[in-house]
């Protein structure tokens, strides 16, 4: 014990004392510590670089029919094969990608906004807003999400476009929760209250001390639901509600691909791998974020 | 326990009116003429749609509409598909049964692997067999449930050919499909059940249990899992309402008859009578289903009726 007063009181290097001193490089060690967090967000990374790439640049056309080479197994010239009218797999599912991480990214962000601006004023002020609010979103989980998604799919009519607008919307009442939750946890504060007292208009302390404060678990929250959000589009798309053929997005391959599976596994196993990655290497680096930031949550499913 | 009754049933009420509000008002948001919804295509003239107006009481404020549509609604009658040319309700009669063999075989297939792998995982912790069996309930959650479908599709009837691929009579035409939908709800049911039962084990009442002699296996079925499962049954509820969304891929994956299909066709046809009956009536079976999960809820744990 006193030897660690003695080494505390003891003057450091400069480099030594922002590392220890600063907070968010304590958070980058826990994080490469991580495997979860770590792992996932390596593989996640990994095919954002390939999304990019699948806009510029893919080895073949991804929508050019070469009916003399159809049906080509995987090998040296199509790496994952080539389906029923001579497309490149590989070629697809890199062209595709920037749909399903779109997807996510759209939806989510959309739920994100929305769940702040419903989710702060119900938990800030508390009474009549947040009656209103807590009722519209409960009666919106009164229907399961994907199909409320669907619903307003049925509405807005098929597109990938609205899609992402379902997935969205489906998923609002999930983030308000949150929101709401962790203001209210907040909210009594004495730090807000000395904000108050300070005479701090509501809308200061909501954007200078509330957010800053309930970003970990929306942070959470947000990496999972991107993970859910490239799901249900795929299931959407797969039906036949989301992006129509031609175009490479994984879900309609799938659903392409279904007519055809009898000719070649290569078919179906790819694209919906390229998915289930995807959608893994979220999950996990949800899963570790949550370990991280939100010791709180480590429980809930 | 009667009050609690009483008190949790007055409260679905308000919940099933607003789910047929939002269902009703936010089908008036298809943009074009709510006329053609029962024309279908039929080119017709300016006084026959007149006429038709009056007759379906289009002409009337949207509030007396919404009051006809309930009252309909209550005593069975969803309208007409345009599709089929038949009543909406009758469509859902005949696909439901299918879809309820689905989802409950889904449901137990969930019930029993998901506690089973979550109470095996929760029980060693950090080892072997906790990594691979969270492993697994990884790959259910992130895996998408049509494509665990195709690759059951591809293995069990392409290339083993040991059950049927496509249809809906029989056992062997049930068992692919409710494994792939019971394989997302098993994984979540594992991860809930490992968290909630290793939380659980920490305390001190197990230390007790512990330390006047019971074996651990003992402790764990009679005095942990009773207080571990508590959660796990209110996301049962939540899950069941997943799983008939669910029907609605897994369905169209195996070419299965059901309301999930039915749905699809629906939307693909732009049938919007037959759309708003199976949201509404998927809807409504969700509430009272969740209605009688939390009923039993406290059932199972008597600090929720006297809360």
């Amino acid at each position: 014990m006193r030897e660690r007063a003695v080494a505390l009181a003891l003057p450091r290097t400069g480099a030594d004392r922002a590392l220890a001193a600063h907070p968010a490089s304590a958070l980058l060690r826990r994080f490469i510590r991580n495997r979860s967090a770590f792992a996932g967000s390596v593989l996640f990374g990994l095919i954002v670089l390939l999304a990019l790439i699948g806009t510029r640049a893919t080895p073949y056309d991804p929508v050019q029919m070469d009916i003399e080479n159809r049906l080509a197994e995987p090998g040296l010239d199509h790496l994952l094969g080539s389906d029923h009218y001579g497309r490149d797999i590989f070629s697809r599912l890199l062209a595709g990608a920037h749909l399903s991480l779109l997807i996510g990214l759209v939806s989510v962000s959309l739920a994100v906004s929305s769940g702040l601006l419903l989710g702060l004023p119900a938990g800030y002020f508390g009474g009549w807003v947040d009656m209103l609010v807590m009722r519209a979103m409960d009666l919106m989980l009164s229907f399961p999400s994907v199909l409320l998604a669907l619903g307003i799919v049925a509405i807005a009519g098929p597109s990938l476009f609205n899609v992402m607008l379902a997935v969205g919307i489906a998923s609002v009442p999930s983030y308000t929760r949150l929101v709401r939750a962790s203001v209210l946890g907040i909210r009594g504060l004495p730090y807000i209250e000395a904000a108050r007292a300070l005479g701090s208009a509501p809308l200061r302390i909501i954007t200078q001390h509330v957010i800053p404060n309930i970003l970990a678990p929306l942070i959470v929250l947000a990496t999972l639901g991107t993970a859910g959000a490239i799901l249900t589009g795929a299931a959407l798309s797969f039906l036949g509600l989301g992006s129509q053929p031609p175009v490479p997005e994984w879900g309609a391959m799938l659903s392409e691909a279904r007519n055809y599976m009898r000719l070649g596994w290569w078919l179906t196993v790819f694209p919906g791998l390229a998915i289930a990655i995807t959608v893994l290497s979220l999950n996990q680096l949800g899963d570790g974020l949550r370990d991280l930031l939100d010791p709180y949550m480590r429980n809930s499913p | 326990m009667g009050t609690y009754i009483l008190k949790r049933l007055l409260a679905a009420i308000p919940i099933l009116i607003g789910i047929s509000a939002l269902v009703f008002f936010s089908l008036k948001l298809v943009p074009g003429d709510p006329l053609s919804a029962i024309t279908g295509d039929a080119v017709i003239g300016k006084e026959e749609a007149d006429r038709l107006r009056e007759q379906y009481g289009l002409n009337d404020p949207l509030h007396v509409q919404y009051l006809r549509f309930v009252g309909r609604a209550i005593q069975g009658d969803l309208g007409r598909s345009l599709q089929f040319k038949r009543p909406v309700i009758d469509e859902i009669g005949a696909q439901l049964p299918a879809t309820l063999q689905l989802t409950a075989a889904a449901m137990v297939i969930a019930l029993t692997v998901g506690l089973s792998l979550g109470i095996l995982a929760a029980i060693r912790p950090h080892s072997l067999l906790d990594a691979l069996t969270m492993s697994v309930a990884m790959a259910g959650v992130s895996f998408p449930s049509f494509w665990v479908g195709l690759m059951l599709l591809l293995i069990f009837s392409l290339a083993l050919g040991w059950l049927p691929a496509t249809g809906t009579e029989g056992i062997e035409r049930l068992i692919m499909p409710a494994a792939t939908l019971g394989f997302g709800a098993a994984a979540i049911i594992a991860r809930l059940t490992r968290s909630s039962l290793l939380e659980v084990l920490q305390q001190q009442f197990i230390v007790t249990a512990r330390a006047k002699g019971l074996s651990f296996v003992k402790v764990v079925f009679r005095h942990a899992l009773r207080n571990a499962l508590i959660p796990v049954v209110t996301i049962v509820g939540l899950q069941f309402g997943n799983l008939l969304a669910g029907a609605v891929v897994i369905e169209t994956v195996f070419s299965r008859q059901g309301i999930g299909r039915l749905l699809v066709t629906a939307i693909l046809g732009r049938d919007f009578p037959l759309v708003q009956g199976v949201i509404l009536f998927v809807a409504s079976v969700y509430v009272i289903v969740n209605l009688l999960v939390d009923l039993s809820y406290a059932l199972i744990d008597p600090r929720i009726r006297y809360a």
